[in-house]
C-alpha cells in the first residue's frame, strides 16, 4: 500500500488528522445548515397568513367585505394578532386594492414590518424567501365594479428554545 | 531478514491507518443519525407545524394529530412528552427531553381554544 517508510508516516500522521478534521467540520456545518432549512416555517407562515387575509377580505360569494376602507384593521376584523407585527415586527403585510383599469393601487394598507416588505419587492436573487404573494379578482356589490386585490406577505419569525420545565406543566383553554 | 520486517511495518501501518478510518467514519456516520433524530429538531417541527394548524383552520375546526413519533422518542429517552397549547399566551409548546423544550407563537387571536393531549391513543386533540 504504502511505497516506502516515510510515506506510511506521513499518511498516519499529520496529513491523514488534517482531512479527518476538514471532513468533520465540513459534515458539521452541512448537517446543522440542513437541520435549519428542514425546520424553517417562514414561507409557510406566510402563506398562512396571506390566505387568512384573503379569506378575510373576500367573501365566499367572491366580493369584497363591505367595511375595505383606508381604514381597514386585519387585527380588528381577520382575528390576525396585533402584537407580532406591530411589538415585534416579525410579520408584515401589505393589501393593495387596484381598479381593474389603473397601474397605481386604489388604496394601499400597511400591517407590520415596512422593511421585510420593501425588501420583497426587489427581484432576483436580493429577494428573500420568506415572502408570499397572492392576486385575486374580487367585485364589489355598492359601485357593481371589478377589482385586483394583491397581498404581500412576509414573516421573519422564529421561536425559542427554552430551558426547564416548571412553565410546561401550566397553561389554559380559552 | 530486512525485508520481511519492513513488510511488516507496512502491514502494520496498513491496518492501523484503516482501523482509524473505520473509527473515524463511524463516529461521523453516528452523528449524522443522531443529528437527525434530536428531540431539539422535533420539538420545533412539532410546534411550528401545529402553530401553522392553528393559523390555517376556519374557527369550529376540531383535530385529532396523530403523535405516537414523539411518544416512541419521549419512551427512548425516558420521559413523558409534553405538547401545550397555552391559549393565553398564544403558543405551542413542546418538551420530548429532559433538556429544554420549544415554544413557537400562532399569530390568530382565538376565540375559543382548547386542546388536550391522549396519551392512551397517542393523540393530540385540538379544537378552534
Amino acid at each position: 500500500m504504502f511505497k516506502n517508510k516515510r510515506a506510511q508516516e506521513k499518511f498516519l500522521s499529520g496529513f491523514n488528522v488534517v482531512v479527518w478534521l476538514i471532513l468533520a467540520v465540513v459534515i458539521i456545518v452541512g448537517v446543522s445548515l440542513f437541520n435549519n432549512f428542514s425546520t424553517d416555517a417562514r414561507i409557510s407562515e406566510s402563506r398562512a397568513l396571506n390566505q387568512k387575509i384573503i379569506d378575510c377580505i373576500i367573501e365566499d360569494t367572491g366580493e369584497l367585505i363591505e367595511n375595505f376602507n383606508e381604514t381597514f384593521s386585519i387585527y380588528e376584523t381577520c382575528g390576525i394578532r396585533e402584537d407580532l407585527f406591530e411589538k415585534e415586527f416579525v410579520l408584515g403585510a401589505r393589501i393593495e386594492l387596484f381598479s381593474s383599469e389603473e397601474e397605481k393601487p386604489d388604496i394601499t394598507l400597511h400591517f407590520g414590518s415596512t422593511e421585510m416588505i420593501f425588501l420583497c419587492d426587489l427581484t432576483g436573487e436580493a429577494k428573500p424567501d420568506n415572502c408570499f404573494s397572492e392576486i385575486a379578482f374580487v367585485n364589489d356589490k355598492k359601485e357593481n365594479r371589478a377589482y385586483q386585490i394583491k397581498v404581500l406577505t412576509a414573516s421573519n419569525h422564529n421561536g425559542k428554545e427554552i430551558t426547564g420545565s416548571e412553565e410546561f406543566r401550566e397553561g389554559g383553554s380559552r | 531478514m530486512k525485508n520481511k520486517r519492513g513488510s511488516e511495518d507496512v502491514m502494520l501501518s496498513s491496518v492501523i491507518f484503516i482501523i482509524l478510518n473505520v473509527v473515524f467514519l463511524s463516529v461521523i456516520a453516528l452523528y449524522i443519525t443522531r443529528a437527525g433524530n434530536t428531540a431539539s429538531i422535533f420539538e420545533e417541527t412539532y410546534a411550528k407545524q401545529i402553530a401553522l394548524f392553528i393559523d390555517g383552520a376556519k374557527p369550529g375546526t376540531r383535530v385529532e394529530l396523530d403523535v405516537s413519533e414523539v411518544f416512541s422518542i419521549g419512551r427512548d429517552l425516558d420521559f413523558e412528552p409534553i405538547i401545550k397549547i397555552n391559549c393565553e399566551e398564544n403558543q405551542v409548546i413542546t418538551q420530548f427531553s429532559k433538556s429544554g423544550g420549544y415554544k413557537f407563537e400562532y399569530f390568530s387571536d382565538l376565540k375559543k381554544c382548547e386542546s388536550s393531549l391522549d396519551k392512551i391513543n397517542e393523540k393530540l386533540i385540538i379544537n378552534v
